[in-house]
Protein backbone atom coordinates (compact mmCIF):
# COMPACT_ATOMS: atom_id res chain seq x y z
CA UNK A 1 0.00 0.00 0.00
CA UNK A 2 2.64 2.63 -0.71
CA UNK A 3 2.16 6.45 -2.10
CA UNK A 4 -0.06 5.97 -5.47
CA UNK A 5 0.65 8.20 -8.44
CA UNK A 6 -1.99 10.66 -7.69
CA UNK A 7 -0.91 11.23 -4.65
CA UNK A 8 2.72 11.79 -5.90
CA UNK A 9 1.49 14.33 -8.38
CA UNK A 10 -0.99 15.97 -5.55
CA UNK A 11 2.05 16.68 -3.46
CA UNK A 12 3.94 17.98 -6.61
CA UNK A 13 1.40 20.07 -7.16
CA UNK A 14 0.83 21.56 -3.01
CA UNK A 15 4.30 21.76 -3.20
CA UNK A 16 4.27 23.95 -6.04
CA UNK A 17 1.99 26.00 -3.81
CA UNK A 18 3.86 26.64 -0.73
CA UNK A 19 6.81 27.84 -3.45
CA UNK A 20 4.09 30.26 -4.67
CA UNK A 21 3.56 30.76 -0.80
CA UNK A 22 7.44 31.46 0.25
CA UNK A 23 8.12 33.28 -2.80
CA UNK A 24 5.52 35.95 -1.71
CA UNK A 25 7.57 37.59 1.29
CA UNK A 26 10.61 38.34 -1.04
CA UNK A 27 11.57 41.81 -0.85
CA UNK A 28 9.89 44.63 -3.00
CA UNK A 29 12.53 44.77 -5.70
CA UNK A 30 12.42 41.03 -6.63
CA UNK A 31 9.09 41.97 -8.61
CA UNK A 32 8.05 43.87 -11.69
CA UNK A 33 7.87 47.36 -10.98
CA UNK A 34 4.27 49.06 -10.67
CA UNK A 35 4.01 50.52 -14.00
CA UNK A 36 1.88 53.87 -15.12
CA UNK A 37 -0.18 52.43 -18.11
CA UNK A 38 -2.94 49.41 -16.97
CA UNK A 39 -2.79 46.53 -18.79
CA UNK A 40 0.58 45.81 -20.05
CA UNK A 41 0.55 42.30 -21.44
CA UNK A 42 3.48 39.76 -20.50
CA UNK A 43 6.54 41.19 -20.82
CA UNK A 44 10.30 40.33 -19.28
CA UNK A 45 9.91 43.58 -16.97
CA UNK A 46 6.23 42.15 -15.56
CA UNK A 47 6.19 38.32 -16.59
CA UNK A 48 2.33 38.35 -15.87
CA UNK A 49 1.75 41.46 -17.32
CA UNK A 50 -0.12 44.69 -15.72
CA UNK A 51 -3.67 45.36 -14.06
CA UNK A 52 -6.29 47.57 -14.56
CA UNK A 53 -4.03 49.93 -12.14
CA UNK A 54 -0.78 49.39 -13.40
CA UNK A 55 0.03 46.37 -10.81
CA UNK A 56 2.23 43.58 -11.48
CA UNK A 57 -0.20 40.44 -11.82
CA UNK A 58 2.30 38.11 -10.50
CA UNK A 59 2.98 40.43 -7.55
CA UNK A 60 -0.42 40.04 -6.56
CA UNK A 61 -0.60 36.60 -7.66
CA UNK A 62 2.01 35.67 -5.12
CA UNK A 63 0.76 37.55 -2.20
CA UNK A 64 -3.07 36.33 -2.88
CA UNK A 65 -1.52 32.95 -2.41
CA UNK A 66 -1.69 33.81 1.34
CA UNK A 67 -5.14 34.47 2.05
CA UNK A 68 -6.32 31.74 -0.36
CA UNK A 69 -4.05 29.05 1.61
CA UNK A 70 -4.71 30.34 5.36
CA UNK A 71 -8.69 31.15 4.66
CA UNK A 72 -8.78 27.51 3.34
CA UNK A 73 -6.88 25.66 5.55
CA UNK A 74 -8.30 27.12 8.65
CA UNK A 75 -12.00 27.42 7.96
CA UNK A 76 -11.70 23.58 6.57
CA UNK A 77 -9.84 23.36 10.20
CA UNK A 78 -13.36 24.55 12.05
CA UNK A 79 -15.35 23.18 9.87
CA UNK A 80 -13.49 19.80 10.52
CA UNK A 81 -13.46 20.05 13.94
CA UNK A 82 -17.21 21.15 14.22
CA UNK A 83 -18.16 17.95 12.03
CA UNK A 84 -15.95 15.81 13.98
CA UNK A 85 -17.21 16.57 17.08
CA UNK A 86 -20.66 16.83 15.91
CA UNK A 87 -20.15 13.48 14.55
CA UNK A 88 -18.78 11.68 17.35
CA UNK A 89 -21.17 12.74 19.84
CA UNK A 90 -23.82 11.72 18.08
CA UNK A 91 -22.42 8.37 16.98
CA UNK A 92 -21.52 7.04 20.25
CA UNK A 93 -23.73 8.57 22.78
CA UNK A 94 -27.01 7.25 20.48
CA UNK A 95 -30.89 8.17 21.61
CA UNK A 96 -32.07 11.54 21.82
CA UNK A 97 -28.45 12.95 20.99
CA UNK A 98 -28.05 11.36 18.02
CA UNK A 99 -31.55 12.35 17.24
CA UNK A 100 -31.04 15.72 17.88
CA UNK A 101 -27.49 16.05 16.26
CA UNK A 102 -28.81 14.14 13.13
CA UNK A 103 -31.42 16.75 12.90
CA UNK A 104 -29.13 19.31 13.11
CA UNK A 105 -26.87 18.04 10.43
CA UNK A 106 -29.83 17.37 8.19
CA UNK A 107 -30.93 20.80 8.36
CA UNK A 108 -27.28 22.43 7.48
CA UNK A 109 -27.32 20.12 5.05
CA UNK A 110 -30.16 21.34 3.48
CA UNK A 111 -29.91 25.02 4.07
CA UNK A 112 -28.08 26.18 0.79
CA UNK A 113 -24.39 27.43 1.90
CA UNK A 114 -23.27 30.17 -0.50
CA UNK A 115 -26.26 32.11 -0.39
CA UNK A 116 -26.31 31.84 3.40
CA UNK A 117 -22.46 32.57 3.79
CA UNK A 118 -23.07 36.10 1.79
CA UNK A 119 -26.21 37.13 3.90
CA UNK A 120 -24.00 36.32 6.79
CA UNK A 121 -20.76 38.16 5.33
CA UNK A 122 -23.02 40.61 4.18
CA UNK A 123 -24.12 41.32 8.28
CA UNK A 124 -20.14 40.68 9.23
CA UNK A 125 -18.45 42.73 7.06
CA UNK A 126 -15.75 42.17 5.21
CA UNK A 127 -12.80 40.69 7.82
CA UNK A 128 -10.47 37.49 7.64
CA UNK A 129 -12.20 36.24 10.92
CA UNK A 130 -15.29 36.56 9.48
CA UNK A 131 -14.66 35.15 6.58
CA UNK A 132 -13.45 31.50 8.23
CA UNK A 133 -15.80 32.04 11.02
CA UNK A 134 -18.90 32.08 8.06
CA UNK A 135 -16.86 28.90 6.06
CA UNK A 136 -16.17 27.00 9.03
CA UNK A 137 -19.87 27.21 10.74
CA UNK A 138 -21.57 26.35 7.83
CA UNK A 139 -19.50 23.37 6.18
CA UNK A 140 -19.56 20.62 8.42
CA UNK A 141 -22.48 18.76 7.99
CA UNK A 142 -20.81 16.45 5.84
CA UNK A 143 -17.78 15.34 8.15
CA UNK A 144 -20.32 14.92 10.60
CA UNK A 145 -22.47 12.29 8.98
CA UNK A 146 -19.19 10.60 7.88
CA UNK A 147 -17.64 10.68 11.50
CA UNK A 148 -21.03 9.86 12.88
CA UNK A 149 -21.35 6.44 10.95
CA UNK A 150 -18.23 5.35 11.80
CA UNK A 151 -18.22 6.30 15.30
CA UNK A 152 -21.55 3.79 15.14
CA UNK A 153 -19.54 1.57 13.69
CA UNK A 154 -16.69 1.56 16.67
CA UNK A 155 -19.15 2.10 19.50
CA UNK A 156 -20.67 -0.94 18.71
CA UNK A 157 -17.77 -2.86 18.07
CA UNK A 158 -16.85 -5.87 20.72
CA UNK A 159 -14.24 -4.33 22.19
CA UNK A 160 -16.14 -1.20 23.50
CA UNK A 161 -18.36 -3.64 24.97
CA UNK A 162 -15.86 -5.03 26.52
CA UNK A 163 -14.02 -1.51 27.83
CA UNK A 164 -17.64 -0.52 29.03
CA UNK A 165 -17.80 -4.00 30.59
CA UNK A 166 -14.97 -3.52 32.37
CA UNK A 167 -16.41 -0.49 33.76
CA UNK A 168 -14.09 2.41 31.59
CA UNK A 169 -16.06 5.56 31.65
CA UNK A 170 -17.90 7.42 28.79
CA UNK A 171 -15.25 10.28 28.43
CA UNK A 172 -12.09 7.64 28.53
CA UNK A 173 -13.55 5.98 26.02
CA UNK A 174 -14.33 8.10 23.38
CA UNK A 175 -11.22 10.68 24.23
CA UNK A 176 -9.00 6.81 24.32
CA UNK A 177 -10.54 4.55 22.10
CA UNK A 178 -13.51 6.33 19.88
CA UNK A 179 -11.07 9.50 18.41
CA UNK A 180 -7.89 7.96 17.86
CA UNK A 181 -10.30 5.31 15.33
CA UNK A 182 -12.19 8.19 13.59
CA UNK A 183 -8.71 10.21 12.98
CA UNK A 184 -8.50 8.94 9.68
CA UNK A 185 -11.93 9.28 8.17
CA UNK A 186 -11.73 13.09 10.18
CA UNK A 187 -8.39 13.76 8.14
CA UNK A 188 -9.23 12.87 4.69
CA UNK A 189 -12.42 15.04 5.18
CA UNK A 190 -9.91 17.87 6.48
CA UNK A 191 -8.22 17.33 3.49
CA UNK A 192 -11.35 17.09 1.41
CA UNK A 193 -12.53 20.21 2.57
CA UNK A 194 -9.91 22.70 1.55
CA UNK A 195 -10.44 22.88 -1.62
CA UNK A 196 -14.27 23.67 -1.08
CA UNK A 197 -13.25 26.14 1.22
CA UNK A 198 -10.85 27.49 -0.63
CA UNK A 199 -13.41 27.65 -3.70
CA UNK A 200 -15.81 29.25 -1.35
CA UNK A 201 -13.90 31.89 -0.02
CA UNK A 202 -12.75 32.45 -3.62
CA UNK A 203 -16.35 32.80 -4.70
CA UNK A 204 -17.29 35.54 -1.65
CA UNK A 205 -14.62 37.66 -2.73
CA UNK A 206 -15.17 37.42 -6.13
CA UNK A 207 -19.17 38.89 -5.09
CA UNK A 208 -16.75 41.44 -3.33
CA UNK A 209 -17.30 40.68 0.48
CA UNK A 210 -13.83 39.17 0.97
CA UNK A 211 -11.37 41.13 3.55
CA UNK A 212 -10.00 44.32 1.05
CA UNK A 213 -6.83 44.60 3.25
CA UNK A 214 -5.37 40.40 2.46
CA UNK A 215 -6.57 40.22 -1.15
CA UNK A 216 -6.68 36.45 -2.42
CA UNK A 217 -7.42 35.03 -6.10
CA UNK A 218 -10.57 35.20 -5.39
CA UNK A 219 -10.38 38.83 -5.24
CA UNK A 220 -8.31 39.07 -8.27
CA UNK A 221 -11.24 37.78 -10.52
CA UNK A 222 -13.54 40.08 -8.51
CA UNK A 223 -11.46 43.08 -9.99
CA UNK A 224 -10.59 41.36 -13.20
CA UNK A 225 -14.79 41.44 -13.67
CA UNK A 226 -16.00 44.66 -11.83
CA UNK A 227 -13.06 46.87 -13.23
CA UNK A 228 -13.62 45.50 -16.89
CA UNK A 229 -10.05 43.53 -16.96
CA UNK A 230 -12.39 40.76 -18.96
CA UNK A 231 -14.36 43.15 -21.59
CA UNK A 232 -10.86 44.38 -22.32
CA UNK A 233 -9.42 41.23 -22.97
CA UNK A 234 -6.57 41.02 -20.42
CA UNK A 235 -6.48 37.40 -20.05
CA UNK A 236 -3.45 37.57 -18.29
CA UNK A 237 -5.32 39.40 -15.12
CA UNK A 238 -7.78 36.25 -14.64
CA UNK A 239 -6.36 33.56 -15.69
CA UNK A 240 -3.95 32.75 -13.63
CA UNK A 241 -5.75 33.15 -10.43
CA UNK A 242 -7.91 30.97 -11.74
CA UNK A 243 -5.60 28.16 -12.50
CA UNK A 244 -3.82 29.04 -8.97
CA UNK A 245 -6.98 28.15 -7.51
CA UNK A 246 -7.54 25.00 -9.81
CA UNK A 247 -3.93 23.92 -8.89
CA UNK A 248 -4.42 24.08 -4.97
CA UNK A 249 -8.04 22.30 -5.02
CA UNK A 250 -6.89 19.40 -7.18
CA UNK A 251 -3.86 19.28 -5.42
CA UNK A 252 -5.48 18.50 -2.20
CA UNK A 253 -8.26 16.66 -3.97
CA UNK A 254 -5.91 14.06 -4.82
CA UNK A 255 -4.33 13.85 -1.85
CA UNK A 256 -7.26 13.66 0.28
CA UNK A 257 -8.83 10.82 -2.22
CA UNK A 258 -5.41 9.04 -1.78
CA UNK A 259 -5.81 8.90 2.34
CA UNK A 260 -9.63 8.10 1.91
CA UNK A 261 -8.57 4.98 -0.22
CA UNK A 262 -5.99 4.35 2.07
CA UNK A 263 -7.65 4.35 5.18
CA UNK A 264 -11.11 2.11 3.80
CA UNK A 265 -8.53 -0.22 2.69
CA UNK A 266 -7.39 -0.85 6.22
CA UNK A 267 -10.95 -0.82 7.69
CA UNK A 268 -11.94 -3.68 5.47
CA UNK A 269 -8.40 -5.46 6.37
CA UNK A 270 -9.15 -5.01 9.99
CA UNK A 271 -12.82 -6.25 9.63
CA UNK A 272 -11.39 -9.16 7.76
CA UNK A 273 -9.26 -9.75 10.32
CA UNK A 274 -11.63 -9.65 13.12
CA UNK B 1 -48.94 8.39 5.04
CA UNK B 2 -47.05 9.15 8.95
CA UNK B 3 -43.83 9.37 6.90
CA UNK B 4 -45.31 11.98 4.54
CA UNK B 5 -46.52 14.18 7.09
CA UNK B 6 -43.14 13.63 8.89
CA UNK B 7 -41.59 14.78 6.17
CA UNK B 8 -43.63 17.68 5.35
CA UNK B 9 -43.49 18.87 8.75
CA UNK B 10 -39.90 18.81 8.64
CA UNK B 11 -39.31 20.75 5.39
CA UNK B 12 -41.96 23.28 6.57
CA UNK B 13 -40.17 23.76 9.82
CA UNK B 14 -37.23 24.36 7.51
CA UNK B 15 -38.72 26.92 5.86
CA UNK B 16 -39.78 28.60 9.09
CA UNK B 17 -36.05 28.21 10.34
CA UNK B 18 -35.19 30.41 7.08
CA UNK B 19 -37.66 32.70 8.14
CA UNK B 20 -36.89 33.31 11.36
CA UNK B 21 -33.48 33.75 10.51
CA UNK B 22 -34.27 36.63 8.11
CA UNK B 23 -35.80 38.00 11.32
CA UNK B 24 -33.61 37.64 13.57
CA UNK B 25 -30.22 38.84 11.50
CA UNK B 26 -31.21 42.74 11.52
CA UNK B 27 -32.09 42.69 14.91
CA UNK B 28 -29.35 40.78 16.57
CA UNK B 29 -26.72 42.90 14.95
CA UNK B 30 -25.43 45.96 16.57
CA UNK B 31 -26.71 49.17 15.67
CA UNK B 32 -30.45 50.20 14.79
CA UNK B 33 -32.03 47.61 12.71
CA UNK B 34 -33.88 50.16 10.72
CA UNK B 35 -30.30 51.03 9.18
CA UNK B 36 -30.49 47.42 7.84
CA UNK B 37 -34.30 47.85 6.62
CA UNK B 38 -34.03 51.22 5.04
CA UNK B 39 -30.19 51.35 3.71
CA UNK B 40 -27.63 54.19 5.35
CA UNK B 41 -29.33 56.69 3.12
CA UNK B 42 -32.64 56.66 3.57
CA UNK B 43 -31.98 56.17 7.90
CA UNK B 44 -29.57 59.61 7.92
CA UNK B 45 -32.56 61.32 6.59
CA UNK B 46 -34.78 59.77 8.74
CA UNK B 47 -32.77 60.10 11.71
CA UNK B 48 -32.89 63.98 11.30
CA UNK B 49 -36.82 64.22 11.07
CA UNK B 50 -38.42 63.12 13.85
CA UNK B 51 -42.17 63.09 12.10
CA UNK B 52 -40.92 61.02 9.41
CA UNK B 53 -38.90 58.36 11.86
CA UNK B 54 -41.96 57.78 13.80
CA UNK B 55 -43.90 57.20 10.40
CA UNK B 56 -41.22 55.01 9.54
CA UNK B 57 -41.69 53.05 13.32
CA UNK B 58 -45.39 53.27 12.79
CA UNK B 59 -45.73 51.62 9.43
CA UNK B 60 -42.69 49.14 10.45
CA UNK B 61 -44.16 48.11 13.58
CA UNK B 62 -40.90 48.46 14.93
CA UNK B 63 -42.32 49.89 18.32
CA UNK B 64 -44.27 46.46 18.72
CA UNK B 65 -43.44 43.73 21.40
CA UNK B 66 -40.70 41.55 19.25
CA UNK B 67 -43.36 38.60 19.66
CA UNK B 68 -45.37 41.04 17.44
CA UNK B 69 -43.14 41.52 15.41
CA UNK B 70 -42.21 37.98 14.52
CA UNK B 71 -46.24 37.48 13.84
CA UNK B 72 -46.53 39.92 11.81
CA UNK B 73 -43.11 39.35 10.18
CA UNK B 74 -44.17 35.45 8.94
CA UNK B 75 -47.49 36.86 7.85
CA UNK B 76 -46.03 38.64 5.64
CA UNK B 77 -43.36 36.30 4.61
CA UNK B 78 -46.60 33.45 3.30
CA UNK B 79 -48.32 36.54 1.41
CA UNK B 80 -45.60 38.14 -0.29
CA UNK B 81 -44.37 41.18 1.68
CA UNK B 82 -40.77 40.41 1.70
CA UNK B 83 -40.38 44.80 2.33
CA UNK B 84 -38.65 47.27 0.41
CA UNK B 85 -35.68 46.87 -1.99
CA UNK B 86 -34.36 50.61 -1.20
CA UNK B 87 -32.18 50.59 -3.82
CA UNK B 88 -34.43 49.83 -6.73
CA UNK B 89 -37.00 51.51 -5.47
CA UNK B 90 -39.65 49.19 -5.23
CA UNK B 91 -40.84 45.96 -3.16
CA UNK B 92 -38.39 42.93 -3.27
CA UNK B 93 -40.91 40.53 -4.20
CA UNK B 94 -41.73 42.05 -7.43
CA UNK B 95 -37.99 42.03 -8.28
CA UNK B 96 -37.91 38.61 -7.15
CA UNK B 97 -40.67 37.15 -8.96
CA UNK B 98 -39.49 39.34 -12.39
CA UNK B 99 -35.97 37.30 -12.07
CA UNK B 100 -36.80 34.15 -11.06
CA UNK B 101 -37.77 32.93 -14.33
CA UNK B 102 -33.81 33.84 -15.80
CA UNK B 103 -32.46 31.52 -13.21
CA UNK B 104 -34.82 28.59 -13.56
CA UNK B 105 -34.42 29.02 -17.75
CA UNK B 106 -30.93 28.89 -17.04
CA UNK B 107 -30.96 25.89 -14.45
CA UNK B 108 -33.54 23.62 -14.75
CA UNK B 109 -32.54 22.03 -18.66
CA UNK B 110 -29.04 22.39 -17.41
CA UNK B 111 -29.77 19.99 -14.63
CA UNK B 112 -31.79 17.86 -16.12
CA UNK B 113 -29.21 16.94 -19.11
CA UNK B 114 -26.72 16.81 -16.74
CA UNK B 115 -28.34 14.05 -14.77
CA UNK B 116 -29.24 12.21 -18.00
CA UNK B 117 -25.62 12.26 -19.27
CA UNK B 118 -24.21 12.14 -15.88
CA UNK B 119 -26.02 8.67 -14.77
CA UNK B 120 -24.69 7.36 -18.02
CA UNK B 121 -21.06 8.31 -18.11
CA UNK B 122 -21.11 7.55 -14.47
CA UNK B 123 -22.43 3.29 -15.13
CA UNK B 124 -19.76 3.48 -17.80
CA UNK B 125 -16.59 4.52 -15.57
CA UNK B 126 -18.06 3.22 -12.52
CA UNK B 127 -18.53 -0.51 -13.82
CA UNK B 128 -14.67 -0.78 -15.26
CA UNK B 129 -12.98 1.51 -13.26
CA UNK B 130 -9.64 1.13 -14.40
CA UNK B 131 -10.17 1.08 -18.25
CA UNK B 132 -7.82 3.91 -19.72
CA UNK B 133 -10.91 5.63 -20.76
CA UNK B 134 -12.57 5.39 -17.68
CA UNK B 135 -9.47 6.67 -15.79
CA UNK B 136 -9.08 9.84 -18.35
CA UNK B 137 -13.34 10.74 -18.11
CA UNK B 138 -12.81 10.45 -14.10
CA UNK B 139 -9.57 13.21 -14.40
CA UNK B 140 -11.68 15.25 -16.46
CA UNK B 141 -14.47 15.49 -13.84
CA UNK B 142 -11.86 15.56 -11.27
CA UNK B 143 -10.27 18.87 -12.60
CA UNK B 144 -13.53 20.62 -13.56
CA UNK B 145 -14.68 20.10 -9.89
CA UNK B 146 -12.06 21.56 -9.08
CA UNK B 147 -12.35 24.54 -10.99
CA UNK B 148 -14.59 27.86 -10.22
CA UNK B 149 -17.86 27.87 -12.50
CA UNK B 150 -17.38 31.68 -12.56
CA UNK B 151 -13.58 31.57 -13.69
CA UNK B 152 -14.41 29.26 -16.47
CA UNK B 153 -17.54 31.42 -17.58
CA UNK B 154 -15.16 34.29 -17.60
CA UNK B 155 -12.50 32.06 -19.72
CA UNK B 156 -15.78 30.90 -22.36
CA UNK B 157 -16.82 34.66 -22.68
CA UNK B 158 -13.22 35.15 -23.42
CA UNK B 159 -12.66 32.92 -25.61
CA UNK B 160 -15.91 32.57 -27.52
CA UNK B 161 -17.50 36.14 -27.36
CA UNK B 162 -14.15 38.16 -27.59
CA UNK B 163 -11.52 36.16 -29.60
CA UNK B 164 -13.93 34.10 -32.26
CA UNK B 165 -17.15 36.18 -31.45
CA UNK B 166 -19.49 33.39 -31.67
CA UNK B 167 -21.59 34.43 -28.91
CA UNK B 168 -22.71 38.34 -27.40
CA UNK B 169 -20.71 38.85 -24.83
CA UNK B 170 -23.57 38.72 -22.34
CA UNK B 171 -27.09 39.82 -21.19
CA UNK B 172 -30.19 38.23 -21.52
CA UNK B 173 -32.61 38.00 -24.52
CA UNK B 174 -34.82 40.85 -25.03
CA UNK B 175 -38.91 39.35 -25.63
CA UNK B 176 -38.84 40.37 -29.21
CA UNK B 177 -35.33 38.93 -30.14
CA UNK B 178 -35.71 35.34 -32.62
CA UNK B 179 -34.86 32.22 -31.27
CA UNK B 180 -31.10 32.18 -32.72
CA UNK B 181 -30.26 35.24 -30.78
CA UNK B 182 -31.91 33.73 -27.45
CA UNK B 183 -29.72 30.84 -27.79
CA UNK B 184 -26.78 32.63 -28.53
CA UNK B 185 -27.26 34.65 -25.09
CA UNK B 186 -28.14 30.99 -23.80
CA UNK B 187 -25.56 28.83 -24.96
CA UNK B 188 -22.93 29.80 -22.92
CA UNK B 189 -23.89 29.84 -19.66
CA UNK B 190 -25.75 26.97 -20.44
CA UNK B 191 -22.90 24.88 -21.08
CA UNK B 192 -20.85 25.93 -18.04
CA UNK B 193 -23.42 24.82 -15.47
CA UNK B 194 -23.49 21.81 -18.17
CA UNK B 195 -20.33 20.48 -17.47
CA UNK B 196 -20.38 21.36 -13.89
CA UNK B 197 -23.17 19.34 -13.15
CA UNK B 198 -22.86 16.63 -15.52
CA UNK B 199 -18.95 16.45 -13.66
CA UNK B 200 -20.34 16.29 -10.41
CA UNK B 201 -23.38 13.87 -10.94
CA UNK B 202 -20.87 11.17 -13.04
CA UNK B 203 -18.27 11.35 -9.84
CA UNK B 204 -21.38 10.72 -7.42
CA UNK B 205 -23.05 7.68 -10.30
CA UNK B 206 -19.03 6.33 -10.11
CA UNK B 207 -18.46 5.96 -7.02
CA UNK B 208 -21.97 4.01 -6.08
CA UNK B 209 -21.85 1.86 -9.06
CA UNK B 210 -18.17 1.06 -7.85
CA UNK B 211 -19.54 -0.08 -4.75
CA UNK B 212 -22.81 -2.23 -5.93
CA UNK B 213 -20.70 -3.83 -8.86
CA UNK B 214 -19.04 -5.74 -5.36
CA UNK B 215 -22.46 -6.89 -4.34
CA UNK B 216 -23.05 -10.96 -5.04
CA UNK B 217 -26.60 -9.81 -6.95
CA UNK B 218 -24.17 -8.41 -9.58
CA UNK B 219 -22.09 -11.68 -10.33
CA UNK B 220 -25.70 -13.57 -10.30
CA UNK B 221 -26.99 -11.35 -13.23
CA UNK B 222 -23.47 -11.33 -15.06
CA UNK B 223 -23.60 -15.52 -15.11
CA UNK B 224 -27.25 -15.55 -16.65
CA UNK B 225 -25.84 -13.23 -19.61
CA UNK B 226 -28.20 -10.14 -19.07
CA UNK B 227 -27.56 -7.88 -21.95
CA UNK B 228 -25.16 -4.92 -21.22
CA UNK B 229 -27.59 -2.07 -21.32
CA UNK B 230 -30.49 -3.75 -19.04
CA UNK B 231 -28.17 -5.09 -16.74
CA UNK B 232 -27.03 -1.10 -16.15
CA UNK B 233 -29.92 -0.02 -15.61
CA UNK B 234 -32.12 -2.71 -13.69
CA UNK B 235 -28.73 -4.10 -11.37
CA UNK B 236 -26.66 -1.09 -11.72
CA UNK B 237 -28.65 1.94 -11.31
CA UNK B 238 -31.78 0.87 -9.57
CA UNK B 239 -29.78 0.00 -6.05
CA UNK B 240 -27.72 3.50 -6.53
CA UNK B 241 -30.99 5.63 -7.20
CA UNK B 242 -32.09 6.31 -3.58
CA UNK B 243 -28.77 7.80 -2.68
CA UNK B 244 -28.26 9.51 -6.29
CA UNK B 245 -31.81 11.43 -5.31
CA UNK B 246 -30.75 12.26 -2.26
CA UNK B 247 -27.35 13.56 -2.79
CA UNK B 248 -28.69 14.98 -6.19
CA UNK B 249 -31.43 16.88 -4.85
CA UNK B 250 -28.53 18.20 -1.78
CA UNK B 251 -26.31 19.03 -4.81
CA UNK B 252 -29.09 21.08 -6.05
CA UNK B 253 -28.12 23.78 -3.81
CA UNK B 254 -24.68 23.65 -4.82
CA UNK B 255 -25.55 24.05 -8.37
CA UNK B 256 -28.00 26.94 -7.92
CA UNK B 257 -24.88 28.66 -5.77
CA UNK B 258 -22.47 27.99 -8.79
CA UNK B 259 -25.32 29.26 -10.98
CA UNK B 260 -25.74 32.76 -9.11
CA UNK B 261 -21.79 33.25 -9.80
CA UNK B 262 -22.02 32.56 -13.71
CA UNK B 263 -25.20 34.55 -14.19
CA UNK B 264 -22.70 37.46 -12.63
CA UNK B 265 -20.07 36.72 -15.23
CA UNK B 266 -22.54 36.86 -18.06
CA UNK B 267 -24.71 39.71 -17.11
CA UNK B 268 -27.18 37.34 -16.97
CA UNK B 269 -30.25 38.67 -15.12
CA UNK B 270 -31.47 35.94 -12.49
CA UNK B 271 -31.64 35.53 -8.68
CA UNK B 272 -27.37 35.52 -9.10
CA UNK B 273 -26.86 38.99 -10.89
CA UNK B 274 -29.89 40.30 -8.62
CA UNK B 275 -27.66 39.28 -5.13
CA UNK B 276 -24.54 40.97 -6.57
CA UNK B 277 -26.58 44.14 -6.99
CA UNK B 278 -28.01 43.52 -3.35
CA UNK B 279 -24.57 43.13 -1.92
CA UNK B 280 -22.70 45.64 -3.52
CA UNK B 281 -26.04 48.56 -2.73
CA UNK B 282 -25.88 46.74 1.11
CA UNK B 283 -29.79 46.34 0.45
CA UNK B 284 -30.50 44.08 2.94
CA UNK B 285 -33.83 43.16 2.17
CA UNK B 286 -33.34 42.06 -1.48
CA UNK B 287 -30.13 40.35 -0.03
CA UNK B 288 -32.50 38.19 2.48
CA UNK B 289 -35.11 37.97 -0.66
CA UNK B 290 -32.26 36.21 -2.76
CA UNK B 291 -31.04 33.92 0.09
CA UNK B 292 -34.07 32.83 0.45
CA UNK B 293 -36.00 32.00 -2.76
CA UNK B 294 -32.94 29.91 -3.36
CA UNK B 295 -33.02 28.02 -0.08
CA UNK B 296 -36.95 27.68 -0.90
CA UNK B 297 -36.43 26.27 -3.88
CA UNK B 298 -33.87 23.46 -2.26
CA UNK B 299 -36.05 22.33 0.24
CA UNK B 300 -38.72 21.79 -2.71
CA UNK B 301 -36.33 20.02 -4.15
CA UNK B 302 -35.69 17.82 -1.42
CA UNK B 303 -38.98 17.64 -0.31
CA UNK B 304 -39.68 16.08 -3.90
CA UNK B 305 -36.32 13.95 -3.38
CA UNK B 306 -37.84 12.35 -0.21
CA UNK B 307 -41.14 11.64 -1.83
CA UNK B 308 -39.31 10.19 -4.79
CA UNK B 309 -36.82 7.69 -2.70
CA UNK B 310 -40.10 6.54 -0.68
CA UNK B 311 -41.54 5.64 -4.07
CA UNK B 312 -38.88 3.79 -5.39
CA UNK B 313 -37.71 2.68 -2.14
CA UNK B 314 -39.72 -0.74 -1.25
CA UNK B 315 -38.22 -0.56 2.45
CA UNK B 316 -38.84 3.15 3.06
CA UNK B 317 -42.33 2.36 1.69
CA UNK B 318 -43.28 -0.07 3.46
CA UNK B 319 -41.24 0.72 6.88
CA UNK B 320 -41.78 4.05 7.27
CA UNK B 321 -37.52 4.90 7.25
CA UNK B 322 -34.28 3.60 6.39
CA UNK B 323 -32.37 2.68 9.50
CA UNK B 324 -29.03 3.59 8.39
Amino acid sequence: MGTSRTEILGFLLLSSVFLMLIFSFLPEEYFGKKSQSPYLPPSPSNPLGTNDIGEDVLKNLLIGSRASLTIGILSALVATGIGTLIGVISGFFGGRIDEFCRSLTDLFLVIPGLPMMIVLAAYLGPSYFNVILVIGLLWWPATARIVRARAVQIANSAFVEGLIAIGAGRGYIVIKHILPNVYGVALSRFVLTVPSAIILEAGLSFIGLGDPRNPSWGTALHFALTRGALLHGAWWTFIPPGLCIAITSLAFLLIGFGIEKRYRESVKSMERSL
Amino acid sequence: MMRLLKSFLKYFSLILIIVTLNFMLPRVMPGDPMVFIFGEEIYGIAVNNPELFAQFVEKYGLNLPLIEQYRIHIINFFTGDWGYSFSFGRPVFEIIAERLPFTLLLTFPATLMSLAIGIAIGLRIGWRPNRISSRITTSICLLIHSVPSYWLSMVFLLVFSLWLRFVPVGGAPRPDSTLIEAISHLILPFSVLLLFNTAYIAMIVRGLTVEVSEEEFIATAISKGLKHWKFSIRHLLRPSLPPLIFLTAIELGFTLSGALLVEIVFNWPGIGYTMLQAVVERDYPLIHATFTIVAVAVITANAIGDLLTGFLDPRVRNNGDIEN
